[in-house]
C-alpha cells in the first residue's frame, strides 16, 4: 500500500480529518493489479454458484430509514460481469408484549434473529425493549428476507432481569415478514406451562442460594425460566422454581437437563446436572439437588510437554472436568461436575484450581481437554484422564504427540510460485457432538500459515476433516479453497496447488428508492457444493464442508459500485 | 507490585539471564512419604526448562571467580517480582546438594551457623546434641597478676548466636583461600560446595521475597529445603519461614495436621515453626493475621482439618463484621457441629485411689464436636441469658446465634441507613450514596437494598445528565456504574425499564467515543525513522480518565478491603468497573517500550460485525464469529481478542487466568477495491456464553495494534506497537 506521490499523501492527510469522504487515490489499482487492464480479466463464472452480503454503513438511509444488513442468496452476472443489488426494504415490527394475565410488561428483551444465508456467518441479530409508556409496546425495523417463506425469522422474547426472568419462559415465535407488521405476544399463562420446583443443598444440608436453574432440552436451547436458588435462612433456603414450556420442545423430546450452575466467581461450585422427563402441560414436579462434599478447590500445575524431548508447550488452553459425587449426589441421582480451566505459560505450566482427592482416599480423574496453539507442532488432546490426588502441587506432565504437517505448493495461474498468500485451516462443522459435551470441550485454534517464496508451505494440523482457505497478497490472484482435506496422524503431502484463473466482478449497489449506496461493505460467498462424492466428499463417512466461503470483500463508492476479484473455477491439484 | 515493578525485576532477570524460568521437579528427589506433600502423582517429575536450569549452573560457575559484592551483586538478581521463576527456584532449592556434606557442614560453621544433628536423638554419643555448632575459641589468656595491682578479670566473649548469623551475607563475604578453619579441606571441591551453597541460600531469599509478595506458593519449597541433605538448611529455612509470617499459617497448619501424607518429623517441625511464631494457639493466628483474606483463609483451615484447638477462636468469628471471614467462620463452626461426625474418642474405665477402678468407661478426651458442643451451649447462655432448649439440636442453636449477631449487623446498618436517608431528603445524593455503599460493603444481600436503589438512580441519571452535557467519558462511565447498582439492588423497581434503556444508550455512546483515530487524539509524527520500534497508547484520554479511574479504584480497593465484601457486593463492584471510568474501556497495557514514534501511522475502527455494543445471546450455545472493519495507512496490523471473565470491563489481567483469557489472534485481509480499509478477522466461530462468564454478562476486548505485537505472530499477550485502540469492545450478555 505504499504511496510515494506527495499528492495522494495530502489527500490521504485530508482524510483523515474528513473520515467519510473516502478518496480513491490509486487504491484500486493496487488491489486489483492483477485485472488493470480493460478486459484482460473475465466475468466471473457460470459455474460457480455466489452469494453476497451487504453490510451499509451506519450512516447509510434511504431517506429517512436507515439502511440494514442483508444477504441475497443468488449473484447474477451478466456477460460484463457485473451485477447490481438493490437493497429490499425494511419493515417496521411493532406490538406489544404481556404476560400470561395480559399484563403489559415493560423491560422485555426482544432478539429477532435472522440465519444468514452464507452458512457460517453470524446471523442478524437484531434488539429491542419494550417500553415504559406506552406499557410493553414495541417496535423493532428488520430487514426483509430474500425468501420470508424459507428464511422466517425468529422472535426470541426473554428478560434481562434476573427477576422478570424466574417468572417465564422464554417465547419464542417465528415470523414470516414481508410487510409492517404488529404483534401481539403475550407470554404463556401458568395453566400452560409445567412446573419445577425443589431446593439446592450445600455439602452440610443447608440451603445454597444464588445458584441459576435452567432446563435445557437436548439441542442446548433454554426451555424454562431462568431461577435463582432463595437467599434466607431455614428450609426456604436454596429453592427454586421454575416454568418449562413443553411447546418449546421438539417433537420426540424424552429428556430435559436441568442445570444448576454458579453465577459468581467468589464461589468456586461445581455444576449440577439431572436428566427430567419431558414434562406435560400443567403437571408440577420436583427435584432436589445437592452439592457433593468435596474440598476447597487448591491450585496444581499441570505440565505440557511435547513429544520430542525438551519441547514445552506454551499458551495452550486447558479444560478440566471432574464428576463429582457422594452419597446424597447417588441418592438424589444427579450428576455434579467441577470445570476448571487455564492456559500455559511461557514455560509450559498450567495453573489449575483443582478440587483436591479426599485426604485418604483414592485420587480424582479428571477429563482434560487441551488445545494446543495453532503454531505448535504438537497435536491437540480431545479427552484425556487425568489422576489428581490429595495435596496441592505438581501433576504429572501431559505429553502432546506429534501433529501431522500438511505441505503444499502454491502456484498461481502461470505456474509460477505463489508467495505470501495466507493459508488457513478450519475445522468442518459438525453437528453431531451433544449439546453438554461442547460445553466441556475447546474450540482449536485456527491454524495459518504464509507460502514463502518457492510457494511452498507447512501447516501443522490436528487429525480432522479441514477446509484450507487460500487469500493470496491482495490484488495479485482471487482467494480460493481446497475444500475437505482430510488429515490423519501422518504428514500429507498436497502437491502443487494451482490458483484458479482470476475474474472480475462488479457489484452495483443500490438502495431500495434505487439510489446508490456508498460507503457499504460488500462481502461475497460462494456457496459450497454438496453433491455427494463416494470416498471423497457429502457422504457419511466423508463430511464435507457446508459452510458458505468469504472470496471478496470490497467497499461501494460514490455510485454505489463495488470491485472485486472472484476465482474462475476450482483450485487444480497437480 | 505493579506491573513496570515487574518488568524491571524481570528485565534484571533477564540480564543474568535468569528469568527463564523451567517447570518443577521438586518432587523427584524427596523420599515417596515426603513426595506425597509436592505431587499429586508420585514419581512423576515436572517439564525442566533446561535453559533456565543452565542459566543458574552458570550463575554457580561465576560465583568462586566473583569477589563479595560481586557475588551479593549477581545473586540479588535472583531476586524477582516475575512469579515464573517460582517453579525453577523451587526445583532447584528442594533438590539435594551435590557436594560432600563434610564441606558444607564445615562452611556453615565458618560462618558460625549451626546444622541439625541427623542421628538426633540416637547419637552420636551418650547425651546427643540436636545441633552441631562449631566450637567456639578458648577464651584469651588472662594478663599475669601485677603485685599491688587487682588481679585482672577474664574478658569474657559471649558465645555466637548460631541464629543470628546472615547465611547469605556471611557466605558471600566468606574467604575460604585465607580463613584457617577451611584449611584442611581448602581446594576445588569446597569452592564448588560454597557456590552451591551460596546458591541455595539466595533462592531461599529469593523466594521469601515472592512469598512476602503474596505468592504462597513459595512457601512449601521452603518447607521442604529444610528436609534435603540431612536438613543442613533447617535452620535458614525456619528463619526464612518465620521472616514470612501469618501467610505462612494455612501451608504450615495443614501440613501439620495431615496426618496421611505428611511425615511425623516434618509435622513436628511445622508445628513448631508455628510454635516458634507464637501462632499455634489459633486465637493469636486469627487476631495477627493482616487481612481478612488470611483470617478467612485460616479459619477455612481451621474447618477443613477440624482442629478441636480453634472451636472457641471460630465461634468468636461466626458475628464479625467482615463478610468473608463471617462466612468462613460459620462455615467452619458449621462443620464443627454438624458436619462429618468426628471418630470416638477411646474409653476406658479410670483409676481411683486405693486400686480401684471405677464402675463405667469414660472417654479419654472430648472430640471436637463435644468441644463445640459444650462452647455452643455456653455462649448461648451468655448471649441469651437462658439455656438452650433441650431439644434443640447444635444446628439449630448455631442458626439461632448467626441470626442474633445479623439482627445486630442489621441495627448497625439501620443507623447508617438513617443517616444516608436524611442526606438524600436534603438533596446530597452523593453523601447519600457513600453512606449506602458503607452498607453494602458490610453486607451485600442486605434486606432493604431496594430501598437504596433510588438513590443510586437518581444520582447516575443526574451524572449522566451531565456527562450529556460535557461529554465527559469519565463522568458517563460514573453514571454507568450508579445506574446498574441501582439495577442490581432493585430489579423490579417501578423505573427499571427507563434504567435498561438510558443504560444501553449509554453504554453504546461509551462504546463509539472512544475511538483512536479521533483527529484530535493522534500524536505528532515524527521524524524517527518508519521502522523505528514504538509503543504508545493511541488515544489521549487514558492519561487522565486512567489517573480518575485509578484513583477511584484504590479507593474502592481500600474501602473493600476494610470491610471485606463479597458475593454481591462483588457484583456491585463488578458494576463499578464503569463507574470507574472504564465503560470506555481503557486498557492498560503494558509497555515494553515507551514511545518515540508512530511512525506516521494511522488506525481508525469503522465497524465491526456483531457491532460492538451488546450482544445478546438467546442460547449457551450461540456461536459468533468476530469481526472489525478498519482504516490503516499501514498493513502492518494485528489484532487480538480477549475475553474478560469477572465482568468489570475491561483491566485487562492477561497474569491472570480467571479475569482475561486470550482467545485469538486476527491478522490482515485488505477490502477489496478501496485503499488503506482492511478486516480483521477472527476466523474461529465460538459461542462466548460458553466460555463461563461470571454472571450473565461477560466483555470481549479487541487489542489492535499497528506495528503489531511485542511478543510476535504467535505470542498471546497484549504489550502492542504503534498505535494501539483498545476502545472498542463487546458486551456479551447471556441467557
Amino acid at each position: 500500500m505504499s504511496r510515494s506521490s506527495l499528492g495522494c499523501a495530502l489527500v490521504r492527510q485530508a482524510r483523515w480529518l474528513a473520515v467519510s469522504s473516502l478518496l480513491a487515490c490509486g487504491g484500486e489499482l493496487d488491489v486489483l493489479q492483477v485485472c488493470r487492464e480493460v478486459g484482460s480479466c473475465p466475468p466471473p463464472s457460470t459455474q460457480l454458484t455466489f452469494a453476497a452480503q451487504v453490510l451499509p454503513s451506519s450512516k447509510s438511509t434511504d431517506g429517512q430509514t436507515a439502511l440494514l444488513p442483508q444477504d441475497h442468496a443468488r449473484l447474477i452476472f451478466d456477460t460484463q460481469g457485473n451485477n447490481q443489488l438493490v437493497l429490499r426494504n425494511t419493515v417496521l415490527l411493532t406490538g406489544s408484549v404481556s404476560d400470561g394475565s395480559g399484563q403489559k410488561l415493560a423491560g422485555a428483551r426482544l432478539v429477532a434473529r435472522l440465519e444468514s444465508m452464507a452458512v457460517g456467518q453470524n446471523p442478524y441479530l437484531l434488539t429491542s425493549l419494550t417500553a415504559e409508556k406506552p406499557r410493553g409496546a414495541f417496535a423493532l425495523r428488520l430487514p426483509v428476507s430474500q425468501e420470508p417463506s424459507t428464511q422466517p425469522y425468529r422472535l426470541w422474547v426473554g428478560f434481562d432481569d434476573a427477576y422478570q426472568a424466574s417468572l417465564a419462559p422464554p417465547l419464542l415465535r417465528t415470523l414470516v415478514l414481508t410487510a409492517d407488521s404488529e404483534q401481539i405476544l403475550s407470554l404463556k399463562p401458568l395453566a400452560e406451562l409445567a412446573t419445577v420446583q425443589g431446593r439446592v443443598l450445600g455439602a452440610l444440608g443447608e440451603g445454597v442460594s444464588g445458584l441459576t436453574v435452567q432446563a435445557i432440552d437436548p439441542e442446548g436451547q433454554i426451555v424454562s425460566s431462568t431461577a435463582l436458588t432463595t437467599s434466607g435462612t431455614g428450609t426456604g433456603a436454596g429453592s427454586y422454581q421454575i416454568y418449562i414450556d413443553p411447546v418449546l420442545l421438539r417433537a420426540g423430546t424424552a429428556t430435559l437437563r436441568l442445570v444448576v450452575r454458579s453465577t459468581s466467581t467468589d464461589q468456586v461450585l461445581p455444576t449440577l446436572e439431572a436428566d427430567l422427563v419431558a414434562p406435560a402441560i400443567g403437571s408440577t414436579s420436583r427435584l432436589d439437588f445437592a452439592i457433593p462434599s468435596y474440598r476447597k478447590p487448591a491450585q496444581f500445575t499441570l505440565p505440557l510437554r511435547g513429544v520430542a524431548a525438551g519441547s514445552l508447550i506454551a499458551g495452550a488452553r486447558v479444560r478440566a472436568v471432574v464428576a463429582l459425587s457422594d452419597a446424597t449426589t447417588m441418592k438424589l441421582g444427579h450428576r455434579a461436575y467441577y470445570v476448571a480451566s487455564g492456559d500455559s505459560d511461557g514455560q509450559g505450566l498450567v495453573k489449575l484450581s483443582l478440587v483436591p482427592a479426599p485426604m485418604g482416599g483414592s485420587n480424582l480423574i479428571y477429563q482434560i481437554s487441551i488445545a494446543s496453539p495453532a503454531r505448535s507442532s504438537f497435536a491437540s488432546i480431545s479427552q484425556q484422564d487425568l489422576p489428581v490426588g490429595a495435596t496441592e502441587g505438581l501433576l504429572g506432565a501431559v505429553t502432546l504427540p506429534r501433529r501431522a504437517e500438511v505441505r503444499g505448493q502454491l502456484l498461481n495461474t502461470d505456474g509460477q510460485p505463489m508467495a505470501g498468500a495466507q493459508i488457513i485451516a478450519s475445522r468442518l462443522r459438525t453437528d453431531d457432538l451433544p449439546s453438554q459435551a461442547v460445553q466441556f470441550l475447546l474450540p482449536p485454534d485456527v491454524p495459518q500459515v504464509v507460502t514463502g517464496d518457492s510457494g511452498h508451505f507447512v501447516l501443522p494440523l490436528d487429525a480432522g476433516d479441514f477446509d484450507l482457505d487460500i487469500v493470496p497478497i491482495s490484488g495479485a490472484q482471487a482467494r480460493t479453497s481446497l475444500d475437505n482435506v482430510r488429515v490423519g496422524i501422518q504428514d500429507r503431502d498436497l502437491g502443487q496447488l494451482v490458483l484458479p484463473a482470476v475474474t472480475l466482478g462488479q457489484t452495483i449497489v443500490l438502495g431500495p428508492s434505487g439510489q446508490p449506496v456508498r460507503d457499504a461493505k460488500v462481502r461475497i460467498f460462494q456457496l459450497p457444493n454438496l453433491t455427494e462424492r463416494p470416498g471423497l466428499a457429502c457422504s457419511a463417512a466423508w463430511p464435507c464442508s457446508r459452510t458458505a466461503k468469504l472470496r471478496a470483500e470490497a467497499i461501494t463508492d460514490a455510485n454505489g459500485l463495488a470491485r472485486y476479484l472472484l476465482p474462475g473455477g476450482s483450485l487444480q491439484e497437480r | 507490585m505493579p506491573s513496570l515493578h515487574r518488568r524491571w525485576a524481570c528485565a534484571l532477570a533477564l540480564v543474568l539471564g535468569l528469568a527463564q524460568p523451567r517447570a518443577s521437579a521438586s518432587a523427584s528427589s524427596l523420599p515417596p512419604q515426603r513426595t506425597a506433600v509436592v505431587a499429586s502423582v508420585p514419581g512423576v517429575s515436572a517439564a525442566v526448562d533446561p535453559a533456565g536450569q543452565l542459566r543458574l549452573d552458570e550463575l554457580v560457575a561465576r560465583l568462586p571467580a566473583a569477589s563479595a559484592a560481586e557475588r551479593l551483586r549477581l545473586l540479588a538478581g535472583l531476586r524477582s517480582d516475575d512469579t515464573r521463576v517460582l517453579p525453577l527456584y523451587a526445583e532447584r532449592v528442594t533438590r539435594p546438594l551435590t557436594s560432600r556434606p563434610v564441606l558444607t557442614q564445615r562452611l556453615l560453621h565458618a560462618i558460625w551457623a549451626q546444622v541439625p544433628n541427623p542421628d538426633y536423638p540416637r547419637g552420636p554419643g551418650k547425651d546427643p546434641p540436636m545441633w552441631f555448632v562449631r566450637p567456639e575459641p578458648p577464651p584469651p589468656p588472662v594478663p599475669p597478676a601485677v603485685p599491688g595491682m587487682p588481679r585482672p578479670k577474664r574478658v569474657k566473649i559471649p558465645p555466637h548466636d548460631p541464629e543470628a548469623v546472615d547465611w547469605l551475607t556471611a557466605l558471600a563475604t566468606l574467604r575460604i583461600d585465607e580463613d584457617p578453619f577451611l584449611a584442611e579441606l581448602r581446594g576445588p571441591a569446597l569452592q564448588a560446595a560454597h557456590a552451591e551453597l551460596l546458591l541455595r541460600v539466595a533462592l531461599l531469599a529469593a523466594l521469601s521475597h515472592l512469598g512476602r509478595d503474596g505468592q504462597r506458593e513459595a512457601i512449601l519449597p521452603i518447607f521442604q529445603a529444610a528436609f534435603i541433605s540431612d536438613g543442613l538448611l533447617r535452620d535458614q529455612c525456619g528463619k526464612t519461614l518465620r521472616g514470612l509470617g501469618s501467610p505462612v499459617i494455612p501451608t504450615l497448619y495443614r501440613l501439620y495436621r495431615d496426618r496421611e501424607h505428611v511425615s511425623f518429623k516434618m509435622r513436628r517441625y511445622a508445628a513448631y515453626q508455628l510454635d516458634r511464631m507464637d501462632r499455634m494457639l489459633p486465637r493469636k493466628a486469627l487476631s495477627t493475621a493482616p487481612d481478612d483474606r488470611l483470617r478467612a483463609e485460616i479459619l477455612h483451615v481451621y474447618g477443613e482439618v477440624l482442629a478441636t484447638e480453634a472451636v472457641e477462636a471460630v465461634l468468636e468469628l461466626v458475628g464479625t463484621g467482615s463478610h468473608r471471614v463471617r462466612r468462613e467462620a460459620r462455615w467452619a463452626w458449621l462443620r464443627f457441629v454438624d458436619g462429618p461426625a468426628p471418630p470416638p474418642a477411646p474409653k476406658r474405665k479410670r483409676k481411683l485411689p486405693g486400686g480401684k477402678e471405677e464402675a463405667e468407661e469414660k472417654d479419654d478426651y472430648l472430640t471436637y464436636r463435644d468441644l463445640a458442643i459444650l462452647t455452643l451451649h455456653r455462649v448461648y447462655r451468655t448471649l441469651f441469658a437462658r439455656p438452650p432448649a433441650p431439644a434443640a439440636t447444635p444446628r439449630q442453636l448455631s442458626d439461632e446465634i448467626f441470626s442474633h449477631y445479623d439482627r445486630q449487623r442489621a441495627q448497625k446498618f439501620q443507623q447508617i441507613l438513617i443517616a444516608g436517608q436524611s442526606l438524600e431528603r436534603s438533596g446530597d445524593l452523593a453523601g447519600a450514596v457513600s453512606q449506602y455503599l458503607t452498607i453494602l460493603a458490610g453486607e451485600p444481600e442486605y434486606e432493604q437494598r431496594a430501598a437504596l436503589a433510588p438513590a443510586f438512580a437518581q444520582h447516575g441519571q443526574a451524572l449522566a445528565g451531565q456527562a450529556e452535557r460535557t461529554g465527559d467519558q469519565a463522568i458517563l462511565g460514573r453514571a454507568l456504574g450508579y445506574l446498574r447498582v441501582s439495577l442490581l439492588l432493585s430489579p423490579a423497581q417501578p423505573e427499571s425499564t427507563t434504567l435498561r434503556a438510558l443504560i444501553q444508550r449509554l453504554d453504546d455512546r461509551a462504546g463509539q467515543t472512544l475511538r483512536v483515530s479521533d483527529p484530535s487524539a493522534r500524536l505528532p509524527g515524527s521524524a524517527l525513522p518508519a521502522r523505528a520500534p514504538s509503543v504508545r497508547r493511541g488515544s489521549p484520554l487514558p492519561y487522565w480518565v486512567l489517573c480518575a479511574a485509578g484513583m477511584v479504584c484504590g479507593l474502592l480497593a481500600l474501602f473493600m478491603r476494610r470491610r471485606a465484601v463479597p458475593p454481591a457486593v462483588s457484583l456491585v463492584a463488578l458494576s463499578l468497573g464503569p463507574l470507574l471510568g472504564l465503560s470506555a474501556c481503557l486498557v492498560p497495557i503494558p509497555l515494553t517500550t515507551e514511545g518515540q514514534s508512530d511512525a506516521n501511522a494511522e488506525l481508525l475502527v469503522l465497524s465491526a460485525q456483531p457491532a460492538f455494543g451488546t450482544v445478546r445471546a438467546t442460547d449457551i450455545l450461540d456461536p459468533f464469529r468476530f469481526q472489525i472493519d478498519i482504516q490503516s495507512s499501514t498493513s502492518n496490523v494485528a489484532s487480538r481478542l480477549y475475553a474478560q471473565m469477572s465482568g468489570d470491563c475491561c483491566d485487562l489481567q492477561v497474569e491472570d487466568f480467571n479475569v482475561t483469557r486470550f482467545q485469538q489472534h486476527a491478522d490482515l485481509s485488505p477490502i477489496g477495491t478501496t485503499a488503506d480499509r482492511y478486516t480483521l478477522d477472527f476466523r474461529q466461530t465460538f459461542p462466548p456464553c460458553s466460555l463461563g462468564f461470571s454472571g450473565k454478562i461477560g466483555y470481549l476486548v479487541p487489542v489492535i495494534a499497528v506495528g503489531g505485537f511485542a511478543d510476535g505472530r504467535s505470542g498471546f499477550r497484549p504489550d502492542a506497537v504503534g498505535l494501539v485502540d483498545r476502545g472498542h469492545y463487546w458486551t456479551i450478555v447471556c441467557p
